[in-house]
């Protein structure tokens, strides 16, 4: 009986555990690029609508997803599959340039994170592909929209084994920290460059998860090439007297704005702060400020809407992948490091020194400073490890505000509640009237299905003044760590970072100033 | 006797809380087609298209619930906290008795799934927990009162953001007793499975009967002492304390996340240098 059992038993588990891997594998060689059909009227029919896969072949095609493979050692599974993405931007901006009345490009760069790959029934590819349907939507169709999606294997085990499933977090974390490297980088810096062929073309790249962590480490080495190459050519074409080695210079510094993205955002990234730390560091001691060249002027505190991101990194105050999940996985190497003498401690010693630097243009008292001790602020560089950037107080450059009641906004990070003199601001969304109250609000929507009011705030006293804007969101915009392809949210990126203040949509070509 | 008693306040229970959901949903209008509110999904999520509990996700959910890994670790589990308090008693503390303790549970979980995933299917319901601010007659009073107030607000023209349905608005995000109530409420109740997720409100009979089998299925590996009425009873009643903790996980999972987040959070902003720094 008990051997008819155990066989039972083991009979049920081994076969299970033995099939329970995601093989590696691409899922889009032979369809690399496919075309998705406008938006629906009704969101309902937003799943029926995605279903057939044609390819994207014509370039008049309002929407085109394209999708470009890589394995778990960074290698694309297909060159064609990067050809044919840069093909279909090719095909978009030739058709803007040469045919008046076609709309400029605005292309989405995706990438996913943890359990999601490039399969078509994954959770992310419907979700990215909706996504594009609402922003076309969203700009009256206005504009052609490509998206791009970039797989990894962010799924090694199968749902069926939801106990190995979690536990490939830092198998997978491994991977995503090893696939970034010249083919991933090259591959994004040619998006970026073709799409700016055509000036008035826009090019976004998104992070999630442990895709954040994916393209901050793609992205870190050749921004920080690209903008100190573009400011130091800027400086040189300003000082020389040659104007044929000005206009060189000129356009060497253009060419170089042109290669990387016009905006990166990270949401809910899965890497500890660490990752940003160093772009942050790199931004702050060459005092980069980010406003568009159309205002020659640089910004005021008084017109702090002229200040522009350049990296978004954006975590919901809900998302418990990051907040506690990821300080307990990094946990176990945590202590390693800290045994082999790894982090630096909060030190002022010369040969030892250790702080943390802050840059504030529009601090009133100092725009430069350090923060030397805890009771400042500062945090001994194991920290860092712990977290993830946008949950670190100390390094939030923004806050979200939430309408509470009439006259009240809550604090997202905080939860802290502030009075609003003027009901009509809050009942109208209106920044100017938030701003009469001195509370330097960048920008407000409303939710359209529940009117909340919501505003996107300076962070008061803050040590990050950089173009690396990081924020907490409220729940009630991204409510945990997967949710993102929301209408709300999507509106929320738009209204904020794309359509400030009700103006149109256009390629600021910020520039990068010090 | 004790069990159709209980099983009649169970009914009665369900009942009488159906009554006061049905009621709220009877005052409220029909559902916004703006955009398909699934049950326990985001509002406006595009991927929240199709609200059905379909027959691959009633699969996936048996599956890594009650035979894979996910049941193995919870035997393993529970069956060492049963070896430390040497429960049954009749089973030793060896490698025997532990095997038995962790077999006996991962046949549990396999009936109570098994039995769960049949009668889910028969009835086509929709098992999966909701908070009360998920719960379909919850969003219809919810989009009630933002209708209310976008109309109260092209009427008038002065301040208007203190009007009673912003109030209303607040009260159906903080409505302490009804979220309490609704906890309850679901565990005794599942909803039928539809493309909007608004399925009308049945016993949980599947999952009572999940209970019911996961309790019987321990009968070939317990001692005779433990196969009487009472002690299936009591397994039962385990079981069912497994599903309110699961609603009230659900239901309080924002306090829950809120206080994880405090305990975890790292490098806050000093209150000295936000002073020093204006």
């Amino acid at each position: 009986m008990k051997m008819t059992k155990m066989t039972l038993l083991t009979a049920i588990i081994l076969p299970g555990l033995g099939g329970c891997h995601v093989a590696l594998q691409s899922y889009r060689v032979q369809h690399p690029a496919i075309e998705v059909s406008p938006p629906p009227i009704a969101p309902a029919a937003v799943a029926a609508a995605t279903s057939p896969a044609k390819d994207c072949v014509d370039p008049k095609s309002p929407i085109c997803l394209a999708f470009i493979e890589v394995d778990d050692m960074g290698e694309l599974f297909d060159k064609g599959e990067l050809d044919t993405a840069l093909r279909i931007i090719r095909q978009a901006n030739d058709l803007a340039n040469a045919e008046p009345g076609q709309s400029d490009p605005v292309v989405i760069t995706f990438i996913h994170g943890w359990k999601n790959n490039a399969s078509p029934e994954n959770d992310n590819v419907k979700g990215f592909t909706a996504a594009l349907q609402e922003v076309y939507k969203s700009f009256n169709g206005a504009h052609r929209v490509i998206g791009i999606y970039i797989g990894w294997r962010g799924n090694l085990i199968k749902s069926y084994f939801p106990v190995s499933q979690q536990f490939s977090y830092f198998n997978r974390e491994a991977t995503a920290t090893r696939i970034p490297g010249a083919t991933l980088s090259s591959a994004l810096t040619q998006i970026a460059t073709r799409t700016h062929e055509n000036q008035r073309a826009l090019a976004i790249f998104i992070g999630h998860s442990f895709g954040g962590l994916l393209l901050e480490r793609t992205l870190s080495e050749t921004t920080a090439s690209q903008i100190a190459e573009a400011s130091i050519y800027a400086q040189e074409a300003q000082e020389t007297q040659d104007s044929k080695v000005t206009g060189d210079k000129a356009l060497a510094a253009r060419l170089a704005v042109d290669s990387r993205a016009d905006l990166v955002i990270f949401i809910n990234p899965a890497g500890a702060a660490t990752e940003a730390k160093q772009m942050l560091d790199f931004l702050t001691y060459n005092r980069y400020r980010y406003h568009p060249q159309q205002e020659p002027q640089p910004a005021t505190p008084e017109s702090n809407e002229t200040e522009r991101p350049l990296f978004v990194s954006l975590t919901s105050t809900a998302d418990m992948a990051t907040k506690v999940a990821l300080p307990i996985g990094h946990s176990l190497p945590y202590l390693g490091f800290q045994s082999n003498g790894s982090f630096r401690d909060l030190n002022q010693e010369p040969n030892k020194k250790y702080d943390l630097t802050c840059f504030d243009p529009q601090n009133k008292e100092h725009a430069y400073w350090e923060l030397k001790t805890k009771e400042e602020g500062a945090v001994a560089q194991g920290s860092y490890y712990l977290s993830s950037a946008p949950h670190m107080q100390v390094l939030q450059s923004h806050e979200m505000l939430k309408s509470v009641g009439a006259n009240q906004m809550r604090v997202a990070s905080t939860g802290q509640t502030i009075q609003i003199q003027d009901p009509n601001a809050i009942a109208n969304c209106d920044r100017a009237l938030f701003n009469k109250q001195g509370l330097n609000i960048v920008s407000t929507f409303k939710l359209y299905d529940t009117q909340a009011c919501f505003a996107v705030q300076v962070r008061p006293n803050r040590c990050n003044g950089t173009p690396y804007w990081l924020m907490e969101i409220d729940p009630d915009v991204v409510p945990d760590h997967s949710t993102i392809f929301t209408q709300r949210f999507i509106h929320f990126i738009i209204d904020t970072f794309f359509a400030p203040n009700g103006k149109p949509l256009q390629r600021l070509s910020p520039q990068l100033t010090h | 006797m004790p069990r159709t008693n209980w099983m009649l306040l169970l009914i009665a229970s369900s009942a009488f809380v159906q009554q006061g959901f049905a009621q709220a949903a009877l005052n409220s209008p029909p559902a916004s087609t703006q955009f398909i509110v699934c049950p326990g999904a985001f509002p406006t999520d595009l991927e929240a298209t199709d609200c059905r509990y379909t027959g691959s996700q009633r699969a996936l959910d048996f599956v890594s619930g009650s035979v894979t890994d996910q049941a193995v670790l919870g035997a393993v589990v529970f069956g060492l906290g049963a070896q430390v308090i040497q429960s049954p008693s009749e089973w030793k503390r060896t490698w025997d008795g532990y095997g038995r303790r962790v077999g006996s549970r991962y046949t549990q979980a396999l009936g109570k799934g098994t039995a769960e995933y049949l009668f889910g299917l028969i009835l086509n319901d929709d098992p999966r927990f909701l908070a009360y601010r998920n719960d379909p007659s919850v969003i219809t009073r919810r989009q009630l009162a933002v209708r209310a107030l976008t109309a109260s607000r092209s009427s008038t023209t002065g301040p208007s953001g203190a009007s009673p349905s912003v109030q209303s608005l607040d009260a159906l995000s903080h409505d302490g007793w009804q979220r309490f109530g609704h906890a309850w409420y679901d565990v005794i109740t599942v909803r039928r499975s539809t493309t909007q997720g608004n399925g009308r409100r049945i016993p949980a009979i599947s999952r009572f009967a999940g209970e019911a089998a996961g309790a019987y299925a321990g009968y070939p590996w317990y001692p005779g002492a433990e196969n009487t009425i009472a002690q299936v009873g009591q397994r039962a009643a385990g079981a069912f304390g497994t599903a309110v903790l699961s609603s009230f996980y659900t239901e309080y999972k924002p306090e829950i996340t809120n206080l994880l987040g405090a305990f975890f959070r790292r490098g806050r902003q000093s209150k000295s240098s936000a002073r020093s720094n204006p």
